[in-house]
């Protein structure tokens, strides 16, 4: 709302890094995802932001698409696995579990940050309402 | 200034409009479990400023529609966040309005006081 | 200011009116102001100042007022405006009343 722009900023904020969140916890969920090395492999997913702004005032930020990592994966040798090719290979996923971790720190201290942005706001709001009195 | 004139019953309008927006927040957060179960909301502005304009302030009404957002895989479409944020705006628009109906009426008593 | 009230000597007594005359004030640009031009203006001040806390209360029941401070600041300023105008209007009933009871 027009009205409490700072509460709609930051709840856009919250909203780019729930999806972050849920991308990551994707990602994290199929970090051993096997394919036969005929398909693709599980590919990263990453979410992608855009600052929005409309008459030149700022409306905060908006997940507008994903996009997707290596479908080449990694060839792994792994001759005992039921997906394995006749010369014993299959693909994993082209990612990194620390690589994932940090990631997710990252986008729960973002999105904590953006609460606490929301909250202060609100209370910025609050006091502005006793003016007067 | 009449007791009850447009200003105050707009005022008025808003209060019912917010109230029932906070009621269908807190139903969708009851609900954020229920299978098939799309989230509500009302919007009570944009029939308020048109009925302010056309100066028949009857006419103002709260409009209740289904969420378009899309749907998880129990065709549920609450989103807790929204819905918690939207609780908080909320109940800080409800202190707006109420502090202006306040003002209204202390203005009332200052011009009668002696 | 009041000037001191001279001792009536003469046979007919007139009711004494609220007249511009009676009191006048020089402001700083030195020229006189009247009382009842003084409620006149603040009476004129609070009708503006209330207009604009209608809209702005108006404003703030749709959610368009640009910002929360605005509509505060408004409905402050025509309360105090509305506070000034009592005040005024009560100084001027008790002149009035003061000046009713001197006539002997």
């Amino acid at each position: 709302m027009e009205l409490f722009r700072s509460l709609s900023i930051a709840e856009s904020g919250m909203d780019v890094y729930q999806q972050w969140l849920d991308a990551i916890a994707d990602n994290i969920a199929n970090i051993n995802t096997v394919t036969p090395t005929d398909e693709a492999a599980f590919q990263e997913r990453f979410v992608v932001a855009q600052s929005q702004i409309g008459d030149g005032r700022p409306e905060g930020a908006k997940v507008i698409r994903a996009e997707f990592g290596n479908p080449l994966g990694r060839i792994v040798y792994d001759p005992s696995h039921p997906l394995a090719d006749e010369d014993g290979f299959v693909r994993v996923p082209d990612m990194d579990l620390t690589d994932q971790m940090s990631n997710l720190l990252m986008a729960q201290r973002s999105y904590q940050a953006n609460v606490a942005a929301f909250e202060r706001a609100r209370a910025a709001y609050e006091t502005a309402l006793k003016i007067g009195s | 200034m009449f007791i009850s004139d447009v200003t105050n019953q707009a005022l008025a309008h808003a209060l019912r409009g917010l109230d029932a927006q906070r009621q269908l927040h807190e139903q969708n957060i009851a609900n954020i479990e229920t299978p098939g179960y799309l989230a509500q909301k009302a919007d009570f502005a944009g029939s308020l400023r048109r009925a302010l304009k056309s100066g028949r302030i009857d006419e103002a009404g709260i409009d209740v529609t289904n969420s378009v957002l899309p749907t998880r895989l129990d065709g549920n479409n609450v989103r807790l966040d929204d819905e918690i944020t939207g609780l908080t705006r909320t109940q800080l628009h409800q202190d707006l309005v109420t502090t202006a109906l306040n003002s209204r009426y202390r203005l009332l008593r200052t011009s009668w006081d002696r | 200011m009041i000037n001191s009230i001279q001792p009536v000597t003469s046979g007919t007594i007139e009711p004494a009116r609220l007249s511009p005359r009676l009191t006048e004030t020089a402001d700083a640009s030195g020229e006189s102001t009247s009382f009842s031009s003084a409620v006149g203006g603040a009476l004129d001040q609070l009708s503006a100042a209330d207009n604009r806390a209608a809209r702005a209360a108006e404003a703030a029941a749709t959610g368009d007022v640009a910002s929360v401070g605005e509509y505060m600041v408004a409905a402050t300023e025509a309360q105090l405006t509305a506070e000034l105008t009592v005040a005024v209007r009560n100084r001027a009933v008790e002149a009035f009343n003061d000046i009713m009871r001197m006539q002997v």
